[in-house]
């Protein structure tokens, strides 16, 4: 069963004079196992929406309901919450205790697994994140590097096994270096547990390579959603809306302007490899 | 302009130098990038500019002046402009004209003057239409533009950018890339450019890469890229385009070597097929 959101519109400061639209009559479906990228450029709502996939935000109007569970309802919220992780921007300014583990384990704990238990999932998650549970179990997080922290951070998230994980912009700030690693944890995560992937990100390269489908977010609509293919393949309307669009696809759209024929909405190199090959006549067979 | 002359820097809890033996000289007018991972060294190298960190060893000389002499610290400052990462903690006022002017003001420049100079920075960077609006409520990158106004109007012959881009959103890092292109070519401004971006480091004229505190290369962008293997066992990045004229090569389509950018790639593509 997917996530499921309905016309939701959310107004801030509602009936105030600063009443301001942050999402317009949103429809969107999160479906199982799925790795979704969501853009958009800075104030598009992409960080407003996606704290309505666990009820952090409740929509002013429409509806959001997780594996059937109805975000509006107390009661149910408390179970459809425990389904969506969530790795907010920075996480790491959100360790707080004394040992690595302990930090990990917090959120377990508190959804009412007993100690032992907790500790080994914390174990597990960390393993998960790459981080050897023998050396970082009972560090501090303080003494953690900066893209250590970001993963010990999300190892609290996966140690509550979440069927759907929601992640705004987990590499920003990290160096390329320290990108590269937790993407490499998020697509290790992916095949291993595999849980729905929701994530926010401004690196349109690295969604290219990864996400099954994209949603673009802009001035608080959806723009659209479609295959990761068909969204970068309108690169132009992308631009427009001040968007990046990975590089491949600028190729794309400047050799198509210069008249070379090349197929419109190429976005990944392999692809771009295969088309160029093509047109110097190296191509059909490699 | 400026020269690094076999500098190291040692933090005083650290064991290992953060600088060691860079040799380094700026050249007036232009454009350099500093790059490489966090902990290379590369934001200690940029604070040695102006005299915001002194070295353990070796000298730095900024127009012939010891950055070590704490007499000429003010005259160096006043040559060398600093813009930092955080786009929320380097402007003090709640006008943005006011902010602009908060440099020129403690520098002693009469008022008509300082009129003048605020005009002119914030014209040269696009925000004059900002003038007296409030800080607080511009976008990243319009508060890094405001930042490099306020040095612009200290008439500084150097700008460093350090990692100035790394907090921003694509769109703000372009405005910043931009609007210091411009500067550059424009004013003739010398840039130090310290990014983790590669693709940003294409703007300049020549990247200097440093690796655990060393200076691993420098040179113009394509001849930092043709050392490709180099680079890449310091793990750092070579930009896509470059990958994909590789990538060509091996499949027996030769683009040439030094295809670097998107515009690159797209002109040696339509003049390969014309030729053919």
């Amino acid at each position: 069963m997917p996530i499921v959101v309905e016309k939701l519109n959310y107004t801030y400061m509602q009936g105030s004079a600063l009443t301001d639209a942050a999402l317009k009559d949103i429809g969107l479906t999160v479906r199982d196992g799925e790795f979704l990228g969501l853009i958009g450029h800075t104030g598009s709502g992409k960080s407003t929406l996606v704290q309505h996939l666990n009820g952090l935000l409740q929509p002013t109007s429409g509806r959001v309901t997780v594996d059937g569970y109805d975000m509006a309802d107390k009661k149910q919220r408390r179970l459809g919450r425990r389904l969506v992780g969530m790795v907010f921007q920075y996480p790491e300014y959100q360790l707080f205790e004394e040992t690595v583990a302990k930090d990990v384990a917090f959120g377990v704990r508190n959804m009412g697994v007993p100690e032992a238990e907790a500790m080994a999932r914390a174990d597990e998650a960390l393993a998960l994140v790459g981080l050897e549970p023998g050396r970082f179990r009972d560090k501090s997080p303080f003494e953690l590097s900066g893209g250590e922290k970001r993963r010990a951070a999300l190892a609290g998230i996966i140690a509550m096994k979440p069927k759907y994980l929601v992640l705004d912009e987990p590499m920003a700030g990290l160096d390329p270096l320290g990108r590269r690693a937790i993407l490499a944890t998020i697509d290790s995560l992916r095949a291993t547990l595999g849980c729905a992937v929701v994530m926010i990100s401004h690196a349109m390269d690295d969604l290219a390579d990864r996400a099954e489908r994209v949603a673009v977010l802009n001035e608080g609509s959806l723009l659209m959603v479609d295959s990761a293919e068909n969204v970068f393949a309108q690169s132009e309307l992308l631009v427009s809306v001040g968007l990046d669009v990975p590089q491949v696809s600028r190729l794309c759209m400047e050799l198509r302007a210069r008249g070379a024929d090349i197929p419109s909405g190429i976005y990944d190199r392999a692809m771009m490899e295969k088309a160029l090959l093509r047109l110097f006549g190296k191509g059909a067979e490699a | 302009m400026i020269e690094l002359q076999n500098v190291t820097y040692r933090y005083e809890d650290g064991a290992s130098p953060a600088l060691e033996d860079v040799a380094l000289s700026i050249e007036r007018g232009e454009f350099l990038a500093v790059v490489g991972h966090n902990g290379s060294g590369k934001s200690t190298l940029a604070k040695h500019l102006n005299a915001l960190l002194l070295p353990s060893g070796g000298k730095v000389l900024v127009d012939g002046m010891d950055t070590a002499d704490p007499k000429l610290t003010l005259a160096i400052r006043q040559k060398v402009g600093m813009v930092f990462q955080n786009p929320d903690n380097q402007l003090v006022t709640t006008v943005v004209e006011e902010d602009v002017a908060f440099g020129p003001e403690n520098l002693g420049v009469p008022p008509q003057e300082i009129r003048q100079r605020v005009d002119a920075a914030l014209a040269s960077v696009g925000m004059t239409k900002y003038a007296t609006g409030a800080p607080h409520m511009l976008s990243g990158g319009q508060k890094q533009r405001i930042a490099i106004a306020g040095m612009l109007a200290m008439e500084p012959e150097v700008l460093v950018l350090d990692e100035a881009t790394a907090m921003l959103d694509p769109r703000g890092r372009r405005e910043i890339i931009e609007t210091v292109s411009r500067l550059h070519r424009e004013k003739g401004i010398t840039v130090v450019m310290i990014t983790q971006y590669m693709e940003e480091a294409l703007a300049a004229s020549r990247i200097a890469v440093m690796s655990e505190g060393k200076l691993l290369m420098a040179g113009p962008p394509r001849e930092v890229f043709r050392q490709k293997d180099e680079l890449r066992r310091h793990r750092l990045d070579v930009p896509a385009m470059k990958e994909l004229a590789d990538a060509l090569r091996e499949n027996g389509v030769d683009l040439g070597e030094d295809i670097l950018t998107v515009e690159d790639m797209a002109q040696a593509v339509c003049r390969s097929l014309s030729k053919s």
